[in-house]
């Protein structure tokens, strides 16, 4: 099993304590899952019959190499989210269609569930951070595993991936490269017991497929209690018991 | 922030049961036991009283209709306003009832106390008499009437519809006998029933699988509106995640809800003001009060019987610290730092720090160190200023009919990063508040009120306080940027920008000096602006005419001209060959700087061991 190292970084990031999202508060430093999808950027492996996946990322160690720095935005966000029904309802019929109007004020829309409002962000400036990760399979199988660290290996040295990384918030974009083995990385000076913090939103142990929350699914939300020791997370396996799951 | 907010509730005791809250009573009604209205007690003290939560409020009408009772809208039990508990109407100076749809809907609301008192007086004997009382419209109409007198009082005596009133019986104010806390929280549990994922989610506040309280109680001491603050809220439907509905986005339980309401309202209680943000800080201990320099990074000077300065103690407590002079209890402990503001009936998180109290009190330490700056009389530093002081220094003083919001918009944005440059001795100072200082110190200079504020016989201390923070905070500035700087003045500073400002302070004194009668506009007002951004422009041309002063003065005090050459070839050779021909922003700040502690050097009372002959002090303080 290899372990794959990269280095991201990006002007703006906003890894969003879930806790503070009215008025976005993000964490000091990028969470598990954010990790983990940037990974997933680059390279997941799927079952063509079932669509659902066959690894995941696990995210060992998350090194932070500038120091940690906020900034304070104020970004015009939107109220109402788009639905599932909404939408088959216009394919169904385009005429009858409600859009959502992304920049009404209350005198468009005349109510204040919809349209447009203005909230806080507290985002973080200028990151970067060294990402260790792993493949998990759910069904451990040699060749399978040979072909995704080749595949990981050769696409994120070359730069490819199926989507642009983000870094938190799909606004703040996320760059990469590869770190080859023997480059040495350099924390900052940065030891901070963080608390609860969130590891994931979904649940890994199993293949997941996209979540129908139409049908009553709920995601499965998992806690750690994070702790950066001289600029370094250790993050414990999803197995760990470390690691606080819901229920499903 | 939430584990931690909950721990510090626990760790004062406070009331962190859910259903129950702390109101600010006004006034108590007396009432006899044979449920008669006594007299009116004024109180004005917090109490413990029942909660209700907003969507409480909303399905209250709700649960009683479904008990078979007629109820228009919901009240609160056992303690709510005058407007509701008697039906008092706000009045306008003529006598007329303001807002009369207010004031029938507050008369709902009256039935709906009245219901409740009668429900629990069925159970709490303690009750009986104040559901006597109200069920009597004339004893009410007549109570109404002395509520009205005591509404026409002026003063701390008057009374308002909106104070919050209850009961005193048998001796005791209702809300500290604990007779219907039990009946209060069955009413809760048979009108409020809890859903949600039932012990299915891990709690942010402490990891243990929980059901997440749906909407959680608000936050009432930070001010801006009376109704509270909801820290953890999902209000629209674009910030809940994944299918999760409301509080389920991040769960936390009812009762840790509560906690840590409690505790953020203790604390904001006694929290402090930056610009139009409200900042707290807590220990994950009992921290003794001297060694608490959160309210010193405020008012520095102004602890209560406090003999030492909050520089020297700091250093005091910091010895201790890395000595392991200071128990180990207190040489673990953390702080927690935290900056909200008011926005919409919700908690704005400004800014969230923790860390060791050791870091904390190195950062209050280098803090007061980097702001330390001579004062006028050259011989010692001057007061500190506290952080909401420095911070409103950065610009002009507000004018009386300037409304506070508009006054601080310039400068909101540098709320936070002075905060956390505060806080942590690594973080620069904003160079948006170097800029803002630097435009309202040069008006200042070139007014003759910053030379005003320091020559005057007895001076404006807020005046001259603003200038000493000012000073301060541009000297923190550059040291924050690696250079050298020190509290007083430095004739080896490396910086030809710092040099123009000394000699620019010794040509207007070399002007003052020379000149019998007083100058209209002298050469600081003149040319201040102009030597500070390009220098070698205006200050060869102010030396060569500090020469026809020198050489005037010469005839009548050679000591003094001999002293204004020596210290004029001081400058020139700190100062090199070269005359900078043009100062950026940051250098005007040196030039500034530089000006400032050669005018305190002046003013300085030479010690008789250093003092010679000829060197005269200008200006006594």
């Amino acid at each position: 099993m290899r372990s794959f190292v990269l280095e991201v970084w990006g002007e703006l990031a906003c890894f969003t304590r879930p806790e503070f999202k009215v008025e976005r508060f993000s964490y000091p430093l990028i969470t598990p899952s954010a990790a983990r999808g940037i990974f997933d950027a680059i390279y997941l492996d799927f079952d063509p019959q079932s669509k659902k996946s066959l690894m995941y990322w696990q995210i060992s160690r998350i090194e932070v190499l500038c120091p940690v720095r906020y900034i304070s935005l104020m970004r015009n966000e939107v109220k109402e989210k788009a639905t599932l029904r909404n939408i088959q309802a216009w394919m169904r019929d385009p005429s009858h269609l409600e859009p959502l109007y992304a920049d009404a004020t209350k005198d468009d829309t005349g109510q204040d569930t919809k349209g447009r409002t203005q909230r806080q962000t507290m985002a973080l400036k200028n990151v970067r951070y060294r990402l260790r990760a792993h493949a998990v399979l759910y069904r451990e199988d040699h060749a399978l595993r040979q072909k995704i660290e080749h595949s990981f290996e050769r696409r994120a040295r070359a730069g490819q991936c199926l989507y642009q990384p983000y870094l938190g918030c799909r606004e703040f974009t996320g760059y990469f490269r590869l770190v080859e083995p023997g480059e040495e990385a350099r924390p900052v000076d940065y030891t901070e017991k963080i608390g609860w913090m969130l590891y994931d939103v979904f649940d890994l142990s199993r293949p997941g497929a996209p979540l129908r929350t139409d049908r009553g699914e709920k995601p499965r939300i998992s806690l750690f209690e994070a702790e950066v020791v001289a600029g370094v997370l250790l993050v414990p396996p999803y197995e760990s018991e470390r690691v606080q799951k819901g229920v499903n | 922030m939430l584990a931690q907010l909950v721990d510090y509730a626990r760790l004062k005791g406070l009331g962190t049961e859910p259903g129950f809250t702390s109101k600010e009573i006004r006034w108590l009604v007396g009432v006899s036991p044979a449920g008669q209205w006594t007299e009116l007690i004024p109180l004005d003290q917090a109490k413990t009283a029942p909660d209700l939560s907003q969507p409480d409020m909303m399905s209250l009408p709700g649960y009683l209709r479904a008990q078979g009772h007629t109820v228009e809208q919901a009240a609160h039990f056992l303690a709510d306003t005058c407007a509701v508990v008697f039906g008092l109407p706000e009045r306008d100076a003529a006598g007329n009832i303001r807002r009369p749809e207010e004031h029938a809907k507050n008369l709902q609301k009256h039935a709906a106390f009245r219901l409740l008192i009668q429900l629990a007086a069925n159970d709490v004997p303690l009750l009986e008499p104040i559901a006597q009382a109200l069920s009597d419209p004339q004893q009410v109409q007549a109570f109404l009437q002395k509520l009205e007198a005591q509404a026409q009082k002026r003063g701390p005596e008057r009374l308002k519809s909106t104070d919050k009133i209850s009961f005193f019986v048998n001796g005791r104010c209702v809300l500290d006998c604990p007779d219907w806390h039990d009946w209060w929280r069955q009413f809760r549990a048979h009108a409020f029933p809890r859903s949600g994922a039932q012990g299915q989610m891990p709690s942010f506040a402490s990891g243990e699988l929980v059901t997440p309280a749906s909407t959680h109680p608000k936050v009432t001491r930070l001010g801006g509106s009376a109704f509270g603050h909801a820290l953890v809220t999902y209000d629209k439907e674009a910030f809940e995640s994944y299918g999760l509905s409301q509080g389920e986005n991040a769960a936390v339980d009812e009762l840790a809800a509560t906690a840590y309401r409690a505790g953020l309202d203790a604390l904001l209680e006694k929290a402090q003001t930056l610009g139009e943000m409200k900042v707290v800080v807590w220990y994950d201990r009992e921290i003794p009060e001297e060694d608490d320099f959160f309210r010193d990074l405020f008012a520095p000077s102004s602890g209560e019987a406090e003999e030492l300065q909050a520089l020297e103690r700091a250093h005091r407590v910091l010895q201790a610290l890395k000595t392991g002079q200071a128990p180990p209890e207190i040489r673990n402990s953390r702080f927690f730092a935290a900056a909200m503001s008011p926005a919409s009936g919700r908690v704005m998180v400004r800014d969230w720090q923790i860390g060791r109290l050791e870091d904390f009190v190195e950062a209050v330490t280098t803090w007061f160190e980097h702001l330390a700056i001579v004062r006028r009389s050259g011989d010692q530093s001057a007061s500190l200023p506290g952080l909401n002081r420095l911070f409103l220094s950065l610009q002009r003083p507000k004018s009386p009919e300037q409304k506070l919001d508009d006054y601080l918009k310039p400068v909101k944005t540098l709320q936070v990063p002075l905060w956390r440059a505060a806080l942590n001795p690594r973080l620069p100072i904003p160079y948006a508040a170097i800029a803002k200082i630097m435009e309202s110190h040069t008006a200042e200079v070139m007014t003759g009120a910053f030379s005003e504020a320091l020559q005057a016989q007895k001076p404006d201390a807020a005046t001259l306080g603003r200038i000493y923070a000012r000073m301060g905070l541009l000297k923190a500035y550059h040291i924050r940027k690696g250079e050298s700087m020190s509290t007083a003045l430095d004739p080896q500073h490396p910086s030809p920008a710092y040099h123009c400002g000394r000699l620019m302070c010794l040509l207007a004194q070399i002007q003052e000096a020379a000149s019998e009668s007083e100058i209209n506009a002298g050469v600081v007002q003149r040319y201040y602006g102009a030597a500070s951004s390009t220098p070698a422009l205006v200050l060869g041309r102010l030396t060569r005419l500090s020469q026809h002063h020198l050489a005037k003065m010469a005839k009548d005090a050679p000591g003094l001209a001999y002293w204004f050459n020596t210290q004029l070839a001081q400058v020139w050779s700190a100062l090199g060959s070269n005359l900078p021909r043009t100062l950026s922003l940051e250098e005007q700040s040196l030039f500034a700087l530089g000006y400032y502690q050669q005018l305190a050097q002046s003013r300085k009372k030479e010690t008789p061991q250093t003092q010679a002959p000829t060197t005269p002090s200008l200006f006594q303080e």
